[in-house]
């Protein structure tokens, strides 16, 4: 089932979900105008939120602030922040707050990184335990200013989480480390137990949507993970909503199978500000379902798609049936 | 923002480079140092990485066009745009990007441009000597061949007109053309040091490729604090 307006098929929704509303008349026939915001980026019922904030909220963000760490659900401005801090889970932003990479759809800052914090590995891993965590997800900014990436930050901070509770689950998200296999080995040698790395979007807007990164160097990332020994579960997400296609979406998810991945995640794109790229679609929730269906039928293990699911967002809910023995938080 | 907009004048401003000057639209505000998307729409399914590019913006913010340049390859996209006519319509979208000037920038400024990375910096540039109140700005733009240079003759001539400027380009394929006086090589450290004598006191703005830029900010690490430094990659442009 299709919502008014939606996909029937790859073919039908092209021009809907392009990369520009294009139909659209002021700017077909009235050139030099701006073309008005299209009604349909005010935000359907499915994506209204209702967490509150709570005392656990600002509670762990001031453990963050004291000791000087970030997290990806507030540089990146998740949705879903209220509800996951509410519960005292945070996905740990590493290698500091500014990145290297100007991706348009995201909302951590794109600056000159100030340098290297050694330490950090060591107060994430203390706060870790301070909040009595058993599964934590590490992602991180992109380090093009470092030989490795970051990878021996990564694999540090997994050595550190593990001395202190050799018992806790982790989960990293790596940027693509330039496609420098030797880094992403680094990586898995420190043997997360979900290894994961966002391909984000399709083929034809990485130039639009990721400039700087490679969809072919991302798929290679994951096929290496694949093949480490121990294999860790290998995770990929991307979004939906910037222009893509139907037939794209299943392009995109056969290149993965094709990987070896175990699970995906896709989710509805948000824009952050005017300043990123604008939403072409919202993606009904029954459409969430079909991608769902669709990923599963080529075989692959876990698919997590709905309109607010995020690469972290009870992350190990996702994982839970490929991983050994995991504890409840 | 998509807009639509036309053509006005393309030229041929180096070797193998386009410039193309389009309409701009009412209402399209940006800081020097942004960046928009070109859009051929009917470049779907037949370009493989896509039907837009991102191109910096040349022009500068109180001008009446924008100018974006581009290298001429041989992809569908960029035969396109080497093919575009006076007259045409085609799509932008934006402005993005968050390179332009530090707020309230008294101290000097540098810039490192490397081929075609000049297209944020001749905005910027354009824009402190069209307010007249900019910072002393030293432009180094690196090219393989004085062929490849961009912009060249009007980087020059803007250093003679404005005292506060000064350029200095280099050719990284060691042999000038007859006549060059100019540097030749990489921009290192002895180089930036020959004409900025106190390397703690400026901005520093780089443009390039990824390993242009972060090699280049790996060089001034031990003379500069980072948050002086501004970097756009155009790895990916």
């Amino acid at each position: 089932m299709n919502p008014p307006g939606g996909p029937a098929d790859g073919k039908g929704i092209k021009m809907k979900s392009g990369a520009l509303h294009v139909q659209d008349p002021v700017l077909s026939n009235d050139a030099e105008k701006a073309t008005p915001e299209p009604k349909s980026r005010r935000l359907p019922d499915w994506l209204k939120i209702s967490a509150q904030f709570t005392p656990n909220y600002f509670r762990l963000k001031d453990i963050l602030a004291r000791n000087q760490l970030h997290s990806v659900c507030q540089e990146a401005s998740c949705p879903n922040i209220r509800e996951c801090f509410g519960e005292g889970t945070a996905t740990f932003m590493i290698l500091g707050n500014n990145c290297t990479r100007g991706c348009r759809f995201c909302d951590v800052k794109t600056a000159v990184p100030l340098g290297l914090d050694r330490q950090e590995p060591e107060r994430l891993a203390k706060v870790v335990a301070e909040l009595e965590l058993k599964q934590v997800v590490v992602t991180s900014v992109t380090r093009d200013d470092l030989r490795d990436g970051g990878a021996e930050i990564f694999a540090e901070t997994i050595r550190q989480l593990r001395r202190r509770d050799p018992e806790v689950k982790v989960e990293v998200l790596i940027p693509d480390l330039q496609g420098n296999m030797t880094a992403v080995q680094k990586v898995l040698e420190a043997a997360p137990d979900v290894f994961a790395h966002n391909v984000e979007t399709v083929q034809r807007l990485y130039r639009r949507v990721r400039p700087g990164a490679v969809l072919e160097r991302s798929l290679e990332i994951l096929r290496a993970a694949d093949k480490f020994h121990p294999r860790p579960v290998v995770k990929t997400g991307f979004m939906v909503g910037l222009g893509e296609t139907m037939e794209e979406i299943v392009e995109l998810l056969r290149q993965i199978k094709e990987t070896g991945t175990q699970i995906v995640t896709v989710g509805q794109y948000l824009s952050p500000s005017t300043n990123h790229l604008a939403v072409q679609r919202f993606y009904h929730p029954e459409e969430f379902r079909e991608i769902k269906q669709i990923g599963e039928r080529l075989g692959l293990a876990h698919v997590e798609s709905g309109p607010l699911v995020r690469s972290s967002y009870k992350a190990f809910s996702q994982s839970k049936n490929l991983i050994k023995s995991i504890p409840e938080k | 923002m998509p807009y639509q907009v036309n053509v006005v004048k393309t030229e041929e401003i180096a070797s193998g480079t386009m410039a193309v000057h389009l309409s701009r639209p009412r209402g399209f505000e940006f800081t020097a140092g942004q960046n928009i998307d070109l859009i051929f729409p009917e470049l779907i399914n037949i370009d493989p990485e896509g039907e837009s590019r991102i191109f910096s913006i040349a022009s500068a913010p109180h001008e009446e066009k924008l100018t974006l340049a581009a290298r001429i390859r041989n992809s569908p996209f960029k035969s396109r745009f080497a093919r575009l006519k006076p007259g045409e319509a085609v799509i932008i979208d934006g402005p993005y990007g968050e390179f332009g000037w530090h707020e309230g920038i008294s101290s000097p400024a540098v810039f490192i441009a490397g081929g075609i990375g000049i297209t944020p910096i001749l905005s910027m540039l354009r824009q402190a000597v069209h307010e007249e109140k900019s910072p002393s700005v030293t432009l180094f733009y690196a090219n393989r061949t004085l062929a490849d240079a961009a912009f060249f003759k009007e980087l020059k001539y803007l250093s003679l007109e404005s005292e506060n400027y000064r350029f200095i380009p280099t050719l990284t394929r060691k042999n000038g053309p007859n006549g060059w006086h100019g540097e030749t090589g990489h921009i290192d450290i002895p180089m930036l040091r020959k004409y900025v004598p106190d390397l703690h006191r400026p901005y520093y703005y780089l443009v390039g490729s990824t390993p242009m830029v972060w090699g280049t900010v790996k060089l001034l690490d031990e003379h500069i604090s980072r948050d002086r430094i501004r970097v756009e990659d155009f790895t990916g442009f």
